[in-house]
């Protein structure tokens, strides 16, 4: 017999965090998918089911990616899920990710006053890129502009995501190279557009430097990415400059983060601009030493020259790098599908040389149109690239394990005007789960405000819409379009940004069945003489691959008759089947990681001596119950 | 030895292997004079699925200076037997409260079946109630001191303490070879003993 004592029955397991959203694409990879999505699939995110959860008003648009990060030990306030907006006001916010009522944030700080801006981005200039979080010091970290209209520069902050508090010898002002070879603060209109990589105990920032030169016929925006050690920001360790004796070559990758490999390797998509090969890498993707920052490899179209003069950008989508494989993929502006092998990327175009592959994979255009190639790539047993670029519809694109076939395996109904920007979330390959998301607008919306549109795609089937924020426009509207910003899936919920300063949150309107993805094993009914109550503990083990978060409560349908959950949270009034009593395994800002145990005791009480029998669903997800 | 001993000597073993009833122990004398008294222990068996099949006996009460005092009080199947109570799965709930005189120690016998129930097993749980009718509090949940599943390889639950632990601490049960069995692991053990010596010389 096993002889278990009380201690040990009753453990909860402390459990380790839940999947985050710790920087831009979600990984140093930047697939920019979420394959640990157990809630989300293609059955309940419908008009019927989904929909805007609660919105959050912000001081400015908001560029940046939101980051979601689970367990965050808020002073005062304790263990949070918290989702982060960064403004171009300069501001973070950090809201509680999962409660609808506390509009509130945990806490917010403005970093400073940012320049009025041209009008391209916003009425102000201010956190652009969006930041990353060091998930081993708790520490996020993010540029932002600050200064006048003709007097700004950027600077790193390092913050505490608990409290935003500087640390690290935070912030530190970012400086770039004159022609002398001093280090100079940086000229108004530079951007740092990149998310930023936090990789090996160093921070990574890409730039587009703008190089005021009287000598010149235009203003030349070299491309930057400079390092810094992590937990001290105070100096630059390293820096690699795109064109330190041409012209251009900005980075700016339409948003997508740095990306890295396991071993720390930089690979970055360089703007038009002058290449020689040796010194220059305009138009190029380039592998840096994750040290020295030096090239180590490239690759370089061989119409490059023509990509700069055009302004067709193949910086205009960002790298991602193919997981488990020697795979890159690359492409902008011109519609032009790269796929590179990182370990010998092919350096210029030509004879025994070049990409591994390229094709034109999407309509592009053939001179300065600001197309640009969003791009998600959803790994499993037969991965699919997807692509959306201006004016063009959303493609999915197979992958055989070393070439892409050329031929959509399906394309879209839907001809944006700009938008794409796609994102895929999953529970890992499993068929019915695969959604891609994006946001598009039928108008320009460089320079303006307009109305965008979230939209959600059976991955498996992009011809299949199956929800959009207009099909129910009073409950879901999105408010205004932001150029290249992705909807971020984290647990259930989708988190987008908008140019209406609101966070707009969307998940399902009930809570979610989750039962195919855990146990519940049941104890015997321990009687309590002076209460009269019938005591019983149910252990729910999640055996899904991911965490359960929102809130997990306990259905009791079919209760025998007689019987009563003397510690009901209510009933089931949403999640069909209704009226059944509830209990609470634990509250919004908990979570139940992968493999883990929760145990929830129920008491009840009952008017006859019948069995007190019952099915138990278990409900996970921020939707009501 | 030859193959029969063997056999012999196996079946002896294994019967000294098997389950057999479980000896309970508490030290009880924080009990003795208490002014929450006088108290009661209760043994409550709750039906689990609804099949209807186990039955356990709690006997040999020992404690000590003290006494069991009057007449127990009987609920669905609970019924007394020689030297105790038999409480046999009739319905949901099937119980004996028992008023005592504390000793220093309180002992007693649980002898059971492990029929399996479904979707939850059949339950034993053991409080101790004061002049109130309330549990004695425990750091066992509902205030239990011992809670007991009656499955295959059956699970014992034990209360580490009371929550005030000069009242009680660290109660204790044990399995218990029954008489016959012992005597089949004695005779057993002889056997094998004798073959050994029968293959040295």
């Amino acid at each position: 017999m096993r002889l278990l004592f009380l201690a040990s029955l009753l453990a909860v397991f402390l459990c380790p965090a839940q999947v985050p959203v710790a920087m831009s694409q979600h990984n140093t990879d930047r697939t920019n998918a979420n394959l640990s999505e157990v809630l989300l699939n293609t059955s309940n995110v419908r008009p019927a089911t989904f929909g805007k959860l609660f919105a959050r008003d912000v001081d400015n648009t908001a560029y940046a990616e939101p980051l979601v990060i689970p367990n965050v030990n808020i002073p005062g306030k304790g263990l949070r899920n918290v989702v982060y907006v960064a403004t171009m006001s300069n501001t973070i916010y950090a809201f509680d990710a999962d409660d609808p009522q506390e509009s509130t944030p945990l806490w917010s700080r403005n970093y400073g006053n940012g320049p009025p801006d041209d009008s391209w981005f916003a009425s102000t200039r201010g956190i652009l890129g969006t930041p990353a979080v060091d998930l081993s010091t708790n520490t996020m970290y993010f540029v932002k502009t600050e200064g006048t209209a003709t007097a700004n520069h950027l600077w790193l902050h390092a913050v505490d995501i608990a409290t935003g508090a500087d640390k690290f010898f935070s912030p530190t002002q970012l400086l770039f190279p004159k022609d002398t070879g001093d280090l100079v603060p940086s000229t108004p209109h530079t951007i740092q557009r990149p998310g930023l990589l936090v990789s090996n105990g160093s921070v990574y920032i890409g730039i587009a430097y703008f190089r005021p030169d009287a000598n010149e016929s235009w203003i030349s925006q070299d491309g930057f990415v400079v390092r810094y050690t992590a937990n001290d920001i105070r100096t630059q360790q390293a820096r690699f400059q795109t064109t330190p004796t041409g012209l251009k070559g900005g980075i700016w990758q339409a948003a997508r983060g740095l990306a890295a490999d396991a071993a720390g390797y930089l690979y970055v998509a360089t703007a038009g601009g002058d290449w020689d090969g040796v010194t220059n890498f305009g138009s190029s993707v380039v592998r840096l030493h994750p040290g020295t920052l030096a090239v180590v490899d490239y690759y370089t179209p061989a119409n490059h020259e023509t990509l700069f003069h055009g302004n067709l950008d193949i910086s205009g989508g960002g790298v991602i790098l193919v997981p488990g494989t020697d795979y890159l993929v690359a492409g902008g502006k011109e519609g032009v599908i790269y796929l590179l092998k990182r370990s010998a990327m092919g350096n210029l175009d030509g004879a025994g040389a070049g990409a591994w592959q390229k094709f034109p994979g999407i309509n592009g255009c053939m001179t300065d149109c600001a197309a640009t190639l969003g791009t998600a790539w959803w790994n499993k047993t037969n991965p699919i690239l997807y692509a959306w670029s201006r004016r063009d519809y959303l493609r999915a694109f197979a992958f055989n394990g070393s070439t892409l076939n050329t031929t959509p395996a399906a394309v879209g109904t839907l001809r944006n005007e700009m938008g794409g920007t796609p994102a895929v979330s999953a529970n890992g390959g499993t068929a019915g789960t695969g959604i891609v998301w994006a946001t598009t607008t039928a108008a320009n919306a460089n320079a303006t405000v307009v109305p965008g549109v979230l939209r959600a795609y059976n991955a498996l089937d992009i011809t299949q819409e199956i929800w959009n924020s207009e099909m129910n426009s009073t409950r879901d509207s999105m408010g205004g379009y932001v150029k290249f910003a992705q909807p971020v899936v984290a647990s259930g919920k989708v988190y987008m940004v908008t140019n209406s300063n609101k966070l707009q949150v969307y998940g399902p309107q009930c809570g979610v069945d989750v039962g195919s993805m855990v146990t519940v094993t049941r104890s015997g009914f321990r009687y309590v003489a002076s209460t009269r109550k019938y005591l019983q503990t149910l252990t729910i083990r999640n055996n899904a691959p991911a965490s359960l978060s929102g809130a997990v409560n306990v259905a009791l349908d079919n209760l025998s008759s007689g019987a009563t959950l003397a510690n009901s949270a209510g009933s089931t009034s949403c999640a069909a089947p209704s009226g059944s009593p509830m209990a609470t395994a634990f509250g919004l800002s908990g979570f139940l990681a992968a493999g883990a145990s929760r145990t929830v005791t129920l008491e009840f009480t009952t008017t006859n001596n019948n069995p007190i029998t019952y099915t138990p669903r278990v409900i996970a997800g921020g939707g009501a119950r | 030895m030859t193959s029969a001993v063997r056999t012999l000597c196996l079946l002896a073993l294994l019967a000294g292997c098997a389950p057999a009833a479980y000896l309970f122990q508490m030290d009880t004398s924080g009990f003795v004079g208490n002014p929450s008294g006088p108290f009661s222990l209760t043994f409550s068996l709750v039906d689990g699925g609804g099949a209807e099949t186990n039955t356990v006996d709690i006997t040999d009460f020992n404690v000590g200076t003290g006494s069991l005092t009057g007449l127990p009080v009987l609920s669905g199947g609970a019924i007394t037997i020689p030297g105790g109570f038999r409480i046999v799965d009739t319905g949901l709930d099937n119980r004996v409260t028992q008023t005592f005189d504390p000793g220093a120690v309180l002992q007693f016998l649980a002898s059971f079946t492990t029929l399996p129930d479904d979707p939850a097993p059949d339950a034993l749980s053991f409080s101790i109630l004061d002049s109130n009718g309330i549990e004695v509090p425990t750091t066992g949940l509902g205030n239990t001191i011992l809670y007991l599943e009656l499955t295959p390889g059956a699970l014992a639950e034990l209360s580490a303490s009371a929550e005030d632990p000069s009242l009680f601490d660290q109660p204790t049960f044990t399995e218990v070879p029954e008489p016959a069995t012992s005597a089949l692991l004695l005779f057993g053990g002889v056997l094998i003993l004798r073959a050994r010596r029968g293959a040295r010389g």
